[in-house]
């Protein structure tokens, strides 16, 4: 396909494409804000460096889901700081450091066990999707399983931590 | 936090939070097709980001306990070695007070215009930029602090080790990597051009990615920014690539790379500059060629120069 423009290959894509940005926005929590944030999509375009973009449909949509996560981040924050206000004495005391690193280094050996008690394959696709930062892609082809196996496993390994996480959390 | 969700949106939420946390991922149309087919699904998606963001804290941990010197002599030693080695090569080495430990940390200071490069004991190393100040621990030989300057880092992956450095407030947690980080008096940067890092794991837990940059001033909100690969690290063969960067962040770069300081007027600190400027020739020559590029004139004030808006007749 013809970029048209080295300069405004993009921005172009962007304007082919504004529908379909507008109605994954809307549908991603934006709501009637999409239209705003869309706007503020643009605007990033406008100041992005001018360097050639691989899959500038993916990277128009990657940015905008960026920008709803960065939305939820700061309401989340917000809403943190208030109910922090509301009950700034019932603030919990952190442990000292040297507890703090002790508690830290415990929950990472049970977070290991755990994982390894999934399997020598689930723990070897999180290891290598989470902690070297391998693709699932290349996951998949690595250890001649699907990319949905992989998926799975990623899923399996995510629940086992997050049980995990929150066990912690109420000890 | 999260009202619970039927069983099977929730498992549906959790693959794609998996599936876009791939940066191959393409399938928008699917994942916005999903996001409409029913209200509720947006929420559980975002609970499932914040799965995400809790399991990766689980890693985030200080995990290597400092190596015995009776159990582990070897790694140790080498360590050593590799400092004495940069302390022959007429890098200062200060002693670093450390408490609770036997080895003392070191800082290792570059000069001015300095370039120099530390291999560490684990294969990995660390190439500094001028007026940059590296401390390292040889009790903790996976952690670095960059207390000031630039460096280029290129990480031995080890999952079960994961590689840490410091930045002021800022912490950064290697997931395979070359990343560039550049530390100012109250702001840090990173750029990445392979492989991945996570920043802040502990906060923000953002996952940058081979093309990706943040910058942070202390306590504000990061800002991510989109860069090319090729040019992370452009400081060693004198190429400064910014994007819509002020022109305050430019002159602390140009200071540490050409060696001598650089000051800015108030009303040319905001001015923004893209593009890549080449330090060639001597720094009076490489000043006189970008002043004009960044709309700047220079003019010598002490040892080096101050940058103040063409228009204007004196500092």
């Amino acid at each position: 396909m013809d970029s048209g423009g080295e300069a405004s290959g993009l921005e172009r894509v962007f304007l082919d494409n504004r529908a379909r940005l507008l109605r994954f926005l809307t549908a991603r929590g934006a709501g009637a804000d999409a239209e705003d944030v869309l706007h503020d999509l643009w605007q990033r375009i406008l100041v992005a460096p001018a360097a050639p973009v691989a899959e500038p449909i993916s990277y128009l949509f990657r940015a905008a889901e960026n920008l709803m996560r960065d939305r939820h981040r700061s309401a989340v924050s917000r809403e943190r700081r208030e109910s922090e206000w509301q009950d700034s004495d019932g603030e919990p005391q952190a442990p000292p450091g040297g507890e703090r690193v002790l508690i830290a280094r415990e929950r990472l050996r049970q977070a290991e066990a755990v994982l390894d008690g999934l399997g020598t394959r689930a723990a070897t696709v999180f290891r290598r999707y989470r902690l070297d930062g391998m693709g699932q892609a290349v996951i998949a082809r690595e250890l001649g399983v699907s990319l949905s196996t992989v998926e799975k496993d990623l899923q399996k390994a995510y629940r086992a931590l997050a049980e995990l996480q929150e066990r912690f959390d109420a000890e | 936090m999260s009202p619970p969700f039927p069983d099977p949106i929730r498992e549906a939420a959790e693959l794609w939070a998996i599936r876009l946390h791939d940066p191959a991922f393409d399938d928008w149309d699917g994942f916005t097709n999903w996001l409409e087919a029913d209200p509720t699904h947006n929420a559980a998606y975002e609970a499932a980001l914040g799965t995400d963001t809790r399991v990766a804290e689980l890693f985030d941990t200080p995990p290597a306990l400092a190596p015995i010197p009776v159990a582990n002599p070897p790694r140790r030693w080498r360590w050593l070695a590799a400092a004495g080695t940069v302390a022959a090569a007429g890098v200062g080495v200060l002693a670093w007070t450390v408490t609770s430990s036997d080895s003392p940390a070191y800082a290792i200071q570059t000069a001015a215009g300095e370039h120099r490069t530390v291999q560490l004991a684990d294969g990995s190393s660390v190439e500094l930029n001028g007026s940059t100040r590296l401390v390292l621990d040889p009790d903790t030989p996976r952690k670095a602090r960059l207390d000031q300057g630039e460096a280029l880092f290129h990480v031995r992956h080890n999952a079960a080790d994961p590689f840490t450095v410091r930045a002021g407030p800022t912490r950064l947690l290697d997931a395979g990597t070359t990343f560039n980080v550049v530390r100012d008096t109250t702001s840090t940067r990173v750029a990445v051009s392979e492989g991945a890092v996570i920043y802040n794991p502990r906060k923000e837990a953002i996952r940058l990615t081979q093309g990706q940059a943040i910058s942070s001033e202390d306590g504000r909100k990061p800002q991510l920014e989109t860069i090319t690969t090729d040019l992370v690290g452009g400081w060693r063969v004198g190429r400064l690539s910014y994007t819509d960067t002020p022109l305050a962040r430019i002159a602390s770069d140009l200071a540490r790379n050409l060696g001598k300081p650089v000051r800015v007027t108030a009303e040319a600190r905001d001015l923004r500059f893209t593009g890549t400027l080449a330090l060639d020739g001597s720094p009076e020559q490489s000043i006189e060629r970008i002043a004009p590029l960044l709309g700047v004139r220079a003019v010598p004030r002490g040892a080096g120069w101050t940058l103040l808006p063409q228009d204007r007749a004196y500092p």
